[in-house]
């Protein structure tokens, strides 16, 4: 009977190859929702692991979260000096390091930090840590070597690059990947932020002339600079609790009027809600339009039954079981719902791969894609919606009388 | 080998004033060749449909040997053709995509499970006797003429008791036509099998058959 029904599909080949195609792209879009939706949030959620509490100005709680553990570029309030100088002598917290951001390097950006963030977000893999002012760091994923010089650019948070020609760090030392956007950055002592920018403030909108900061970077860290009362101000810190008991404490006494602390999961939390919102919308679409292609393609089988009627009807004539007639056509259809389905399975993951490798490139977030045992169930269910549709031509052509079937 | 009685059968389709069918009394030896004629309409389709039981008998009785057709219900008369029933048709029904010796064997692959290991054998030697040499060829690569001696042998590989030919020359060309009305007779006289050809064939008029039965307006005349 097999050999029969593959000679059948081998001679409408075509016409099956584009009804499993039909199928495959189906059963791929819903497939690609799930495991694109699970990517973001598996990667997101990994690139915030690191990231306790965070600690900014007053304003949009997810845009800190974005800016701090995504390194979005957008501008954020700034808080005082003194919250960082209080953080570092804060009993509770075990260290903290502040965000600073502003300039860039080929569309990279650079981070103006302290010491305890190389160690806290995982260490270095070759090198050492900055020890001057005109020394960098630099993340994994930046194709820069151990020695290169480079000059900064301002970032396009404000406005168009513009090279700070008197100013170039020298890259001392490399981190370990840590699978964050942090891996695209390059951090530098948060001072030579601090001197760079004053320095273009006092030489006004013209231009970096007046000054000659590179003499000022020319300096050793000076961590005392950061306790300092009357430091500048700061869009973000990042705080790395003792306890879990203080890490709430942390975040109570941290919310006021001109600070806030918030846990970057609780903040991940809520915006996969949104997202899971967002999911649910695009699997209605999805199975809408697996729905409706279930109803073509059984529209194309029975217009493709029908035409068969001779045919199928014949083989009862001359002595085929009825059943056996049942069944070829029950499994001709199930293997090109079935063979469909599971190109599309494989087009849906290719598919999430391809778009979570792009969104990867783009935010330096790497997303898994991969499927859960709770995947099969949809999938189950869906070869079983198409088994028991399939029961339709099959009965069709059951039922089918042979004597009509042979006058045709 | 069987015989054909038939006692008060009537076929009626609604919308028909008289019956398409109405045989009171028909019997036929074991082994009998006959030949069915009639113009088109007068029931020639009709009457090979009931005794292959193809279709339902509604009224009266058709009985081959100590089977009554009218008992049986659709799988029954499947059954029971699938086993003495030899089919051809005026089109050949032939499945494209699969060889000759594959459409000999389809319709016993597809009644049973599992293939009796002689039945290949028997197709093999059948395509032989059929005159056709190269039992793998693809069947839409076959002349009319083959393919008909292909739906010959497919016709008794069961080794029927019955065997029933609707117009099997009318869609060849004479010479084709002509050996394939002799590998027939041939073929019945060799099984022994009931031999029953509707044809309009003046060919089959001037061949040796037992009996001729005429049908006009569903009645047998002669």
């Amino acid at each position: 009977m097999l050999g029969f029904i593959l000679a059948d599909l081998r001679r409408h080949r075509w016409g099956v190859a584009a009804i499993a195609l039909i199928v495959a792209l189906a059963t791929a879009l819903g497939v690609a929702v799930t495991l694109q939706e699970r990517a973001m949030r598996l990667g997101s959620a990994r690139a915030a692991d690191a990231f306790d509490l965070v600690v900014g100005a007053p304003g949009s709680e997810t845009q800190l979260v974005l800016s701090s553990v995504f390194l979005q570029a957008a501008p954020l309030p700034l808080m005082p000096g003194r919250v960082l100088a209080g953080l570092l002598q804060d009993p509770r917290v075990a260290w903290a390091a502040p965000i600073g951001f502003g300039d860039e390097i080929d569309g990279r950006p650079i981070v103006g930090t302290s010491a305890p963030l190389l160690e806290g977000l995982g260490g270095l893999a070759e090198g050492r840590g900055f020890g001057r002012l005109n020394e960098a760091v630099i993340g994994a994923a930046v194709p820069l070597r151990l020695g290169d010089r480079f000059h900064p650019m301002h970032g396009h948070a404000f406005g168009v690059g513009l090279v700070h020609g008197g100013v170039t760090y020298g890259v001392v030392g490399r981190m370990k990947p840590t699978g964050t956007p942090w891996d695209r950055a390059v951090l530098v002592p948060i001072e030579a932020v601090w001197r760079i920018h004053h320095a273009e403030a006092a030489a006004g909108p013209a231009g970096p002339g007046g000054a000659q900061p590179d003499e000022g970077l020319d300096a050793p860290v000076d961590p005392s600079a950061l306790l300092s009362p009357e430091a500048t101000g700061l869009p973000a810190i990042l705080v790395k609790p003792r306890t879990v008991a203080d890490a709430y404490k942390l975040r109570r006494d941290y919310r006021g009027e001109t600070t806030l602390a918030v846990f970057p999961a609780e903040v991940l939390t809520r915006l996969y809600g949104t997202l899971g919102d967002v999911r649910l919308v695009l699997a209605a679409i999805a199975t809408g339009a697996q729905a409706l292609v279930g109803a073509a393609i059984l529209l194309a089988i029975l217009v493709h039954v029908l035409q068969r009627r001779r045919q199928i009807g014949a083989l009862r004539a001359f002595g085929a079981a009825r059943l056996a007639v049942f069944s070829i056509v029950w499994l001709e259809v199930v293997l090109v719902l079935g063979a469909g389905l599971l190109v599309g399975v494989g087009l849906g993951w290719a598919g999430a791969r391809a778009l979570s490798n792009q969104l990867a490139r783009q935010t330096g977030v790497p997303m898994p894609v991969g499927f859960m045992p709770e995947d099969a169930m949809p999938l189950a269910l869906l070869l079983l919606a198409g088994a028991v549709v399939a029961v339709v031509p099959a009965v069709l052509a059951y039922r089918q009388s042979p004597a009509e079937a042979l006058r045709g | 080998m069987p015989r054909l009685a038939i006692r008060d059968l009537v076929v009626s389709y609604p919308g028909l004033g008289r019956p398409a069918l109405a045989v009171p009394r028909l019997d036929l030896a074991a082994g009998e060749h006959v030949l069915l004629t009639g113009a088109s309409g007068a029931g020639k389709t009709t009457f090979l449909n009931i005794v292959t039981g193809l279709e339902p008998v509604a009224a009266g009785r058709v009985r081959w040997d100590e089977i009554d057709l009218a008992a049986l219900g659709e799988g029954g008369r499947d059954r029971w053709r699938a086993a003495h029933v030899g089919l051809v048709m005026q089109e050949f029904h032939l499945f494209p995509g699969l060889s000759a010796l594959d459409n000999v064997l389809l319709p016993a692959r597809l009644a049973r499970f599992r293939l009796p290991a002689a039945l290949s054998g028997e197709a093999e030697r059948l395509l032989a006797r059929v005159g056709i040499t190269r039992a793998g060829q693809k069947v839409e690569t076959l002349s009319r003429g083959q393919m008909q001696r292909v739906a010959v042998a497919r016709a008794l590989l069961a080794r029927p008791g019955i065997l029933i030919a609707d117009e099997p020359t009318a869609s060849l060309d004479a010479e084709s036509g002509a050996a394939v009305a002799g590998l027939l007779a041939e073929l019945a006289a060799e099984t022994g099998a009931t031999l029953i050809i509707a044809s309009h064939d003046p060919l089959f008029a001037r061949a040796n058959l037992n009996r001729r039965l005429h049908l006009d307006a569903g009645r047998l005349v002669g």
